[in-house]
């Protein structure tokens, strides 16, 4: 699980409409999150932590805060695999 | 095609063909006669009359003593083409990349292009999707060329310049859209010079955009299925040939292209169907003044999306 998270400051991110680009030059890739996975993305240097994320995602959406939380587990796996996440991200 | 090399050239050169593309005055000079033919069918709109001035890229292609080609630009070697279709697509390479590099307020991307009554669509895809036999048959129901293989594109004014060179097929196009005469068969691929097609758009104007669609000839579903925004700026962004050129490494100009011009996702493999699907959403594209992009607005807190 992860703790303390970090996003890659090495990536670029482009909003586009409700969703957003997220550009990682050092692997060619180029990813589109909607616009739950970009407000994690986006938001995860500030809110540093899984619960805090989830908090934030349940007062922009019309979502349980358990729920989300669940979703942003799943979605900080995606994003750790995907290299999305600085490696300064620990997990506990 | 052949590595480069050293072979000495068979004879001086005494052809010359001066053309003018996106600004840049180009100068092909070339001493074997077949080439200069292909050469000046190939880029029979982008002809200019401005001989006197100096070119801002010149070309040489000269015969060997063996056979083969020495295609180079402004004394640069760029390579010794087995024969006169290699010799063309060497120059048609170099050619694309160094007006990247000259304009690079343009974003250049891999796509066709065609207009209708002045509006400008794309087809975009990956290679060998079918924009080249796509634009064949969309000739044929009513559109102008614009180019079939780079479509340059002012990300500010939301609009396309013409690549109007001949139109290049890798295989001939299905039933119902035969191929004319005038065809040029290189071997490896067949060129309709531009002057030949139906209807071609050389002016040297840019055409603003009103759709752009992702053509897919495995797909047998004729349908122009309308794409969101990012997924359109996403596959914008793998076709876009000069993106790091831009600012924001080119995210900006594709969001901005991408939030403001539809895009959709089409199959041709029913290529008449498809292009009918194409010419509608087009045609009524070009009939309204403004489209108005978007869906009403939302008071109440939106739903959460599956993340990734």
């Amino acid at each position: 699980m992860l703790g303390h998270i970090k996003r890659d400051d090495r990536l670029m991110l482009k909003q586009v409409g409700d969703e957003a680009l997220l550009l990682d030059i050092e692997h060619n890739l180029l990813h589109r999150l909607n616009a739950t996975a970009g407000f994690i993305w986006s938001h995860c240097d500030t809110l540093t932590s899984p619960e805090a994320l989830a908090h934030g995602l349940a007062g922009q959406y019309d979502v349980d805060e358990q729920i989300a939380l669940r979703d942003v587990m799943h979605t900080l796996d995606r994003m750790r695999a995907l290299h999305l996440l600085s490696s300064d991200s620990t997990q506990s | 095609m052949s590595p480069a090399g050293a072979t000495a050239p068979a004879r001086a050169i005494d052809r010359s063909l001066h053309l003018r593309v996106l600004g840049q005055h180009v100068w092909l000079l070339c001493d074997d006669a077949r080439l200069a033919g292909i050469l000046a069918e190939n880029f029979s709109l982008l002809r200019s009359a401005e001989t006197g001035r100096a070119p801002d890229l010149r070309y040489f292609a000269e015969r060997c003593v063996d056979g083969g080609i020495a295609v180079s630009r402004d004394h640069r070697p760029l390579g010794v083409a087995a024969d006169a279709g290699d010799a063309l697509f060497l120059v048609e390479q170099d050619l694309r990349m160094e007006l990247q590099l000259r304009r690079p307020d343009l974003l250049f991307l891999h796509a066709a292009a065609l207009t209708w009554k002045g509006r400008a669509c794309l087809l975009a895809g990956e290679s060998g999707a079918g924009k080249s036999t796509t634009t064949w048959a969309l000739l044929q129901h009513g559109l102008a060329y614009l180019s079939d293989e780079m479509s340059p594109v002012e990300p500010q004014s939301l609009s396309v310049h013409a690549y109007p060179h001949a139109l290049c097929m890798k295989r001939r196009p299905p039933d119902g859209y035969p191929l004319p005469p005038s065809t040029m068969d290189l071997g490896a691929t067949l060129h309709l010079p531009a002057h030949r097609l139906p209807n071609a758009d050389a002016r040297d104007t840019a055409h603003p955009l009103a759709a752009i669609f992702f053509v897919s000839h495995r797909s047998t579903c004729p349908v122009a299925q309308r794409l969101t925004a990012g997924e359109v700026a996403a596959r914008l962004y793998v076709v876009a040939l000069n993106a790091l050129s831009h600012r924001h490494a080119g995210l900006e100009a594709v969001a901005r292209i991408a939030e403001r011009i539809p895009g959709y996702a089409i199959g041709t493999a029913r290529l008449a169907a498809a292009c009918d699907a194409i010419h509608g959403v087009v045609r009524r594209a070009a009939s309204a003044h403004a489209i108005v992009e978007g869906g009403p607005m939302v008071a109440a807190k939106p739903r959460l999306h599956h993340p990734l």
